[in-house]
């Protein structure tokens, strides 16, 4: 019913706005003192006040404001009755709408009517206004709530993010969530604002498990719940009353799978807007969730396939070691018979311990190869690069095979550009290559065959213009050296170019019995050419013949640098190892000098392996000193090639602190003790923040 | 005659290098283990020893850089014996001091060669 507040202390006034008021119902409520007003205000709502300014006990203008002032009836409607004359119009400030003695009886119905209906209209404008306050902030906490659960694949982290959501767009009294990693992994992450109640606290873990026991595939002990719980406020306690609040609850699943549930209590009811906000986030978090669950998935399978990766190649470098020491045994014993120390041996035996010792060769081959595929596919083989003049390469190797191609009545050729710069490569390597093809051309060619070897310098266009490479790393040298190794053999297939280059997939498996080898030489020529940056390729012509190439980048010294301080990262990272690079510019301390200092102040190790390097760029010439074994990088920032290297050693070894600033380094005029101070501060500072945060 | 001490623990690998080395008129010691061989390369003062890596009790490098840094036997010429595993190349970068390195699968040939290098 319609509450109308009449402050008057006039009888007449009461008995006329009642008789006015008559034809609707309306409640009268009134008061004759100021007390009486202030307590009534207190204890009702009213939907209009009427104040009678002809009140004689009542200060009614004063009233008026401090109702206005008051938080219950500032925004109740109001109405002034005035008497004919004597008025201050002043009063008119305060109120809604006046009626003025003598009273019209239509005219005073219709401007309580009027305010009730203003009242109704603004009832529902600031209910709307404030619903839409309300969703707007429920959508922004569902809007930072899907963001930073989209920015994390920790389980119980997401829940977490989760209860804070719904904390905040809901004014909980308490919430909890029961997720179930595995049958020893459960927890129970309770959200409140006041501290719990230990009977609470074991009533929630009972109430968790037993509600939704039908939906649980494991049967947890309430033992196994890890509670991690969070309160707001200290003073105060949540108790078992809590069970009479409203509550909404909520099963939460990945892809139909039960992973836990959540239940929310407040004190005050949800209403159908919670209800939705609830739902909405409790299914938001099942997408990450899933993520999470395939990121440790696929974690796990990572980490499986590494360990198995290992072992395959520590197997393999077991057996072969296992498989030498039998082999030399053999040989040996077999050496000792056919060089006629024990007895005279004819010409069957003769012919069939060659045999064996020749199968004992090949079986050694096969040993070495494996060992080497596993050690380049592990990541392990060391290279020793220096700058070489391959035609020395070539001729040395020509001289060891020349026997070989003698017996078969073969002759080797060379055909050798005497011009060529130097390239920067691991001799023993590049020869085992370069064995490899040579005595490839010798097994596959005809008795009086002819075998071509060639060097020349080519430019990189060669290289990109070439059909056999389907795709090709960013940067190439601008110049390479090319061998050619040309026989006239039996040739190749075309549809076995690429073949040959890939493990264990040797064409035509009866010659390559006839001729032995473990159908390993090429790929490990593939990979020790990649690991010289260089290319190998192929042309054959079936019956005619076939030519390897090999290209071999001639560097720059930036190029070398680069090379060199790759395979430096490569082998960190194989050995777990941090690796640090001191770069330092030009003519301010060389590399060696600052190195000392360092080594001096205890910023570097004093076990650590240096190695320095000098490079030459826009006529300056720049010192470097790196060593492995370190906690931090020191980087120049000023030099380009230094700059992709912080990139890559960022993206792909983040096991140790990057030191990285040219204002690190000392300007003009400054001396190598500024230089050492800054480091000191620099790598010390880093160092403490990480004790910190460990 | 000289006098060669052959430090392995496999018994073929000694048989064979002793049978060899005997026909070239050398005289041979063995020892199957570290210890015994560290034993003998001490009190039977011989010209060379031939010494593998990989051994019980204690390994060729710790042997072979216990002789070549005492200065009563360090020109005692050491031809090592390794089959190249990835234990031995955790510490081949180490200075051991030995002469020569012989990669298993090797020729008896080539061990004759290179002892005839060192003591004729």
């Amino acid at each position: 019913m319609t509450k109308i507040f009449l402050i008057s202390d006039n009888k007449t006034t009461l008995e006329e706005v009642k008789r006015l008021t008559s034809s609707s119902i309306y409640e009268i409520i009134s008061a004759d003192t100021e007390e009486s007003v202030e307590e009534a205000v207190l204890n009702e709502t009213a939907d209009l006040m009427i104040f009678d300014y002809s009140a004689e006990n009542i200060d009614i203008i004063s009233l008026i404001r401090r109702l206005k002032l008051t938080m219950q009836t500032k925004d109740i409607r109001s109405i002034i009755l005035l008497p004919e004359k004597n008025i201050d119009y002043d009063v008119l400030k305060y109120v809604n709408s006046y009626i003025t003695r003598p009273f019209n009886e239509h005219l005073f119905q219709a401007s309580v009517n009027s305010n009730l209906q203003l009242r109704d209209t603004f009832r529902v404008l600031s209910k709307n206004n404030s619903d839409l306050a309300k969703s707007l902030y429920q959508l922004n906490v569902l809007y930072t709530t899907s963001t930073h659960l989209a920015g994390s694949l920790d389980k119980t982290k997401l829940i977490e993010i989760m209860t804070d959501g719904l904390e905040q767009s809901l004014s909980l009294s308490l919430c909890y969530a029961l997720i179930l990693n595995e049958a020893n992994d459960i927890k129970l992450i309770i959200k409140s604002i006041f501290p719990l109640s230990q009977r609470l606290e074991n009533a929630i873990k009972l109430r968790a498990l037993l509600s939704y026991k039908n939906l649980f595939s494991i049967n947890p002990s309430i033992n196994d719940i890890d509670v991690i719980k969070y309160h707001k406020d200290q003073f105060g306690e949540h108790d078992l009353n809590i069970f009479g609040y409203d509550n909404l609850f909520a099963p939460i699943n990945i892809k139909n799978k039960f992973y836990g549930i959540i239940e929310v209590f407040r004190e005050t009811d949800f209403a159908q807007d919670d209800t939705k906000c609830f739902t909405t986030l409790v299914k938001q978090v099942s997408l990450p969730l899933e993520s999470a669950i395939l990121y440790e998935e696929i974690k796990d399978t990572n980490i499986k396939l590494e360990k198995l990766e290992r072992l395959k190649s520590e197997f393999i470098s077991i057996v072969s070691h296992e498989l030498r020491t039998p082999l030399t045994s053999i040989n040996s014993a077999l050496d000792i018979i056919l060089k006629g120390t024990t007895g005279e041996v004819n010409d069957a035996m003769e012919k069939f311990l060659n045999i064996a010792k020749r199968n004992v060769t090949r079986l050694s081959a096969i040993i070495y190869d494996l060992l080497d595929l596993s050690k380049i596919e592990a990541g392990k083989m060391e290279f020793r690069f220096e700058k070489t003049n391959i035609n020395l390469t070539v001729e040395l190797v020509k001289n060891t095979l020349e026997n070989l191609a003698k017996e078969q009545n073969i002759s080797v050729n060379l055909h050798l550009d005497n011009s060529l710069d130097l390239v920067y490569i691991d001799t023993q390597r590049m020869e085992q290559v370069l064995t490899n093809l040579i005595s490839n051309a010798i097994k596959f060619t005809h008795e009086n065959g002819i075998i071509e070897i060639t060097s020349s310098k080519i430019s990189s266009d060669e290289i990109r213009n070439n059909n056999f490479f389907s795709s090709l790393p960013e940067h190439l040298s601008n110049e390479y050296v090319k061998i050619a190794v040309k026989d006239n053999g039996i040739g190749i297939a075309p549809e076995n170019w690429n073949k040959v280059f890939e493990q264990f997939k040797q064409i035509e498996n009866s010659l390559s019995r006839k001729v032995g080898g473990s159908g390993l030489g090429l790929p490990i020529a593939k990979r020790l050419m990649d690991a010289h940056k260089g290319f190998i390729w192929l042309e054959s012509e079936l019956n005619k013949g076939t030519t390897f190439y090999l290209a071999i980048p001639i560097m720059n010294e930036g190029e070398i640098f680069e090379h060199s301080l790759e395979q430096e990262i490569q082998k960190a990272k194989q050995e777990h190892t941090n690796i640090a690079l001191i770069a330092l510019r030009e003519n301010i301390i060389d590399g060696i000098s600052a190195k000392d200092k360092l080594l001096s102040e205890n910023i570097i190790r004093k076990t650590s392996v240096f190695k320095d390097y000098s490079f030459e760029k826009d006529n300056k010439r720049y010192y470097y000193s790196y060593a492995v074994d370190m906690d931090s990088f020191v980087f120049d920032f000023e030099v380009r090639q230094i700059e992709t290297y912080i990139k890559t050693i960022g993206d792909e070894y983040q096991a140790c602190d990057i030191v990285y600033s040219s204002a690190l380094f000392p300007q003009d005029g400054e001396n190598a003790d500024i230089l050492i101070k800054k480091l000191n501060s620099f790598s010390k500072g880093d160092r403490d923040e990480k004790d910190i945060n460990s | 005659m000289k006098k060669i001490l052959i430090v392995d623990d496999e018994a073929d690998i000694i048989e064979i290098l002793q049978f060899v080395l005997e026909a070239e008129g050398y005289e041979c010691i063995t020892a199957t283990d570290g210890e015994e061989g560290l034993k003998l390369a001490k009190e039977a003062s011989p010209d060379l020893i031939i010494l593998d890596v990989m051994m019980p009790k204690i390994n060729g490098y710790k042997i072979s850089r216990l002789l070549k840094y005492d200065s009563k036997y360090k020109n005692i010429p050491i031809l090592m014996i390794t089959a190249r595993s990835q234990e031995e190349d955790r510490v081949i970068g180490e200075e051991t001091g030995a002469d020569e390195y012989i990669t298993k699968p090797f020729k008896v040939d080539y061990v004759v060669e290179k002892v005839k290098n060192y003591i004729g």
